[in-house]
This record gives C-alpha cells, structure tokens and sequence, in this order.
C-alpha cells in the first residue's frame, strides 16, 4: 500500500476531524485505534482528492525570511508575499509559512 | 478562484473517508451511527471554520448566527450539535462571540432576519439531536442531557463520561492520539487566531484573553486525559498547572512579537510560526544567488483564514 504524507493533517479538514475523533473518544465511542485507522485513511483521501480533483495553478512571490531542508521536507518562511489563484490576488504582509514534502516518496 | 472549489473538495474528501472507513468500524465492532456522528461533527465543525462558503449553509455559516447560537447556548443539544463537544473550538468561540456582542457594529445584517435565518438553523440542528437520542446510543443522549440547561463549556463531557474511554485503549494507540491531537491543537490555535482577527478588524487584546482561556481550557483537558481524573477534580484543580504555564509562556511570547514588534525580529528569532500557512509538496527549489525559486504541488494554502487548493503553484522569492 502506498504510504501517504500527514502533512494534510494540519489542515483545516484535518483538524476539525481529529477534534471530531477526539470528542468520540473521550465519549468512549470509538478507541484511538480506529481514529488512527481514520486520519490514515483521510491521509489517502485528501492526497488523492487534491491530486486528482484540484486543477487550480497558483503563483507566488515574496521575500524569504527562513528557509530549511530537513528529512526531505522544505520549510520556507516568506514575508509580504503576494498569491496569485487563477485571477485573485492576495497580498500579505504578515509571514506565511509553507510546509512542503517531497513529492518523489521515498523508495520511488 | 480556488476558494470556490474548497467545499466541493472537502465535501468529497468528507465522504470519501467516512465511505472508506465504514469497514473499519465493522471491524472494531462500532455502530455505524457513530460514524454517522462522526460526519456530522466533521462537518459543523468545517463549516464552522468558514475556511469556505458552503453551499446552502451561509445562514449557519454566518458570524451573526453564531451570536444568536451564542445567545441560544442555555439549551444544549443546539450547542452541542451546532459545533460539537471540542473544548478549544467552543470555548474559543464562546469568548470570541463575547466579543462580537460587546462590539456590535461587527454585526452588520438585521436582527429579524438573522433571528429568522436562524431560528431555521436551530430546527434542523434540534431535529438532529432528538435522532441522536433515539439511536442506541445512551451515552450520546445521556451525555447530552447530563450537562443540562446551565452548562454551557461542552468541554465537560469527555471527562464526565465515566467508564468506557478508560477501559478501551491500548496505551501506545491512546498515547500516539494524544501527541497527535496536542501537536494539531498548537497548529489550531494559529487558525483560531487568524480567524477571529478576520471577524473583528480591531481588537486585538480580546485575542490574547481568548488564547490564554483556551490554552489553559486544552491542558486542563490533557491533564484529564493522562490522569484519568474526573471532573470534580479538575475543577478544584488550581488553573495553572505546572503543564499550563510551559504551554502559556511561549505562546504569550509569539503573540506579543506579533503584536509588538516589527517582523525583522521574529525572523532573526527564528520564529515561523504563522497564522498563513500553505501545506504542499515541492517538485523542486532552486537558489540561484538570492533568488529561489520552487515548483510546488497538491497544496492547501491557509490565507486570511481562507482555504484555497492548488494543484500546481510556482513560487519566486528573494533572500
């Protein structure tokens, strides 16, 4: 089986479902093996959906505070960038921090 | 634009998973209304986020309804089922919904259509609750009825339940949860703020009270969960535990650089975190003198608490 990133579980999606998961453990409804079960399969879900379903191109400019390579993973921390989706733009003065995993998996 | 897109995906992903997982509960022998439950949850609370416009949804997911539900929260089952249990995300929301009434000119559309809008919200909401009774689940309903018409921080409930959740988990699976479920809430509690500054242009000191609230709410609530302790305890527990004020300082001193200082300083501090955050994978970066260059992919950006998705995203910086 084919391993998918957490990485998306940092995500608005993800979050709300761990709190999701959380409450129904604390209610004893489910074990913290079958939330395991479920953020791996949303892992799945979510890596599909955005490489199958997202056809949106973007781009991006800014001034690089920080940047970092570690285990195959890329933090890059920007400053008054600009993100250009189709035909908006978003200007941002504050920092954006972009978390970004190989897209070649290990062993590929 | 891609915010468009945003509830088409997630409601997809949404489905997929619960279609997915269906088995899963088989498997562990759990009733499939509580994967039903967990649906619904996922959901209020997505909507909730208002990361995105769902569609058919806007007078829930409008900051207006939240004062009403606010207004509203003396009778639990609305609460409960409009955002969950989650002790962060109601207590945060129920200090920053505070704010939104002492700041009324935040709230911009009429009182009676809201109080209509709303008032239809509530009923759908209420219908929910009352299958929820009527399923096999006495815990859900007994749990509900338990914090009754005078208790509004739904946070209770976990620690209220008695038995089961200590029974069930294997240690590893419940200690992995948990770091899990920790680690997501610091990265939450960035969402949370951007947020509840988008909804209110000005106040910044309402954030920093809400953010400390709900800090102390979350440890108290991991205090519970590693202690196994009941709520009589934890309510004569004194607030600032030793594991609270280790999360409360860093936290204080990330908001205070944001809000004091100029950005120069949190980057020679080497302080990244960010209220923005895109989530990706990168085909390649590139430096060539000070200019980087990335080719990113399959990305959620988090922007001014908006979701957006890409597919493909080419960034240019500068050093």
């Amino acid at each position: 089986m084919t391993l998918y990133y957490q990485l998306y579980r940092s995500g608005t999606l993800g979050i709300t479902l761990i709190d999701s998961l959380n409450e129904l453990i604390q209610a004893g409804h489910i074990t913290p093996q079958l939330a395991m079960q479920v953020l791996e399969q949303y892992d799945k879900s979510i890596s599909e959906a955005l490489s199958s379903k997202v056809k949106a191109k973007a781009t991006m400019k800014g001034d690089l505070g920080i940047y970092r390579l570690c285990d195959d993973v890329w933090t890059l921390v920007v400053k008054n960038s600009s993100f250009k989706c189709d035909h908006e733009t978003i200007t941002i003065t504050d920092k954006v921090k972009i978390v970004a995993c190989s897209n070649r998996r290990a062993g590929e | 634009m891609s915010n468009s897109i945003v509830a088409a995906i997630y409601r997809y992903v949404i489905d997929d998973v619960v279609r997915n997982v269906h088995a899963d509960f088989e498997g562990h022998g759990v009733d499939t209304s509580v994967l039903e439950e967990l649906q619904r949850s996922w959901e209020a609370k997505v909507i909730q986020s208002r990361v995105a416009s769902f569609p058919g949804e806007d007078s829930i997911n409008s900051p207006s309804h939240d004062v009403y539900a606010n207004q509203f929260n003396a009778r639990p089952a609305t609460y409960h089922d409009y955002a969950g249990p989650a002790g962060a995300h109601n207590i945060n929301s129920a200090a920053s919904l505070a704010s939104i009434i002492n700041n009324p000119e935040s709230m911009a559309p009429s009182a009676a259509s809201l109080a209509s809008l709303a008032q239809s919200g509530r009923g759908q909401l209420l219908l929910d609750d009352d299958e929820d009774a009527d399923s096999d689940h006495q815990q859900a309903s007994h749990h509900h009825r338990y914090n009754g018409p005078n208790n509004n921080i739904p946070q209770n409930d976990g620690a209220d339940e008695p038995v089961p959740v200590l029974a069930l988990p294997a240690d590893a699976a419940l200690a992995k949860w948990q770091a899990i479920r920790d680690s997501r809430r610091q990265t939450y509690q960035h969402n949370i703020d951007a947020w509840t500054n988008r909804d209110r242009s000005a106040v910044g000191q309402v954030d920093g009270a809400s953010d400390d609230e709900d800090e102390d709410e979350d440890d108290e609530e991991d205090d519970n969960n590693n202690a196994n302790s009941h709520v009589d305890d934890r309510h004569r527990a004194p607030i600032a535990t030793f594991g609270s004020g280790k999360v409360e300082a860093p936290e204080d001193a990330i908001n205070s650089d944001l809000d004091d200082t100029d950005e120069e300083d949190d980057i020679e501090n080497n302080n990244e975190e960010s209220d923005h955050v895109v989530l990706c994978q990168y085909e390649k970066v590139t430096r060539s003198k000070n200019k980087w260059k990335c080719v990113l992919r399959d990305g959620i950006m988090l922007i001014n608490g908006r979701d957006y998705l890409f597919q493909k995203a080419t960034g240019e910086f500068e050093w």
